[in-house]
């Protein structure tokens, strides 16, 4: 397949409708994958870590901080 | 140059720890991040964090408002990157519930999330809860 002339998106998406339902998934989440490795760098670089901390509240040490005390233990729930 | 294999994604635990002064692991949370940070790791979270992270110390006994938890909250996405449920983490998900003999839906779906991201580090003090996907992501600690 050449790659001389890229086709347009609206030849794109023709062919992308021509793909099966499990193919589109993947394709979809190829795309999404790409994207999200195109974009995540510019975010959240700076030098610091400089997240705002709560100063006020009680610890409590039944706080649910477990999966499994979220959801149950198999995180059925 | 960072990419996202160089990410690192920061579990509820740690979120909790590091947002909030009380808690027994805050300086030592504070400080991996701060560490991973200035070794230039970009830091993600997901919704399902931000989710997780609200429902943890918004419970009466801990006395803080809402209306704190809120804010702090509004203020994630200045500081770390927030990963979206997408139609790639549902197929990522569904590909990995067998793995995991179909339970542990919700680890899953943090790993899921970090598949469609690219992303292969996470950061958790609960390695215990992504056992069954050691082969695709790395815990760190």
């Amino acid at each position: 397949m050449t790659t001389a002339n890229p086709p347009t998106l609206d030849q794109a998406l023709a062919l992308a409708r021509r793909l099966s339902v499990q193919d589109r998934a993947r394709l979809i989440a190829q795309i999404a994958e790409e994207l999200a490795e195109a974009t995540l760098p510019t975010i959240a670089a700076s030098a610091d870590f400089t997240l705002p901390v709560l100063r006020d509240g009680t610890w409590a040490d039944d706080l649910p901080l477990r999966r499994k005390d979220r959801y149950g233990d198999d995180e059925r729930c | 140059m960072t990419s996202a294999a160089d990410s690192l994604f920061v579990g509820t635990n740690v979120l909790v720890y590091a947002s909030w002064a009380v808690a027994p692991l805050h300086t030592h949370a504070r400080s991996v991040l701060a560490t991973h940070r200035s070794a230039g790791a970009p830091l993600a979270i997901s919704r399902q964090v931000i989710r997780e992270w609200l429902a943890t110390p918004n419970q009466p006994r801990t006395g803080l408002a809402l209306a704190e938890l809120i804010a702090e909250t509004q203020t994630f996405d200045a500081h770390v990157a927030i990963l979206d449920d997408t139609a790639a983490t549902t197929a990522h998900l569904l590909t990995l519930l067998p793995q995991a003999s179909g339970v542990r839906v919700h680890a899953g779906t943090i790993v899921a999330t970090m598949q469609a991201g690219g992303i292969q580090r996470l950061l958790t003090t609960n390695p215990g809860d992504f056992a069954a996907f050691s082969h695709l992501i790395r815990c760190c600690r």
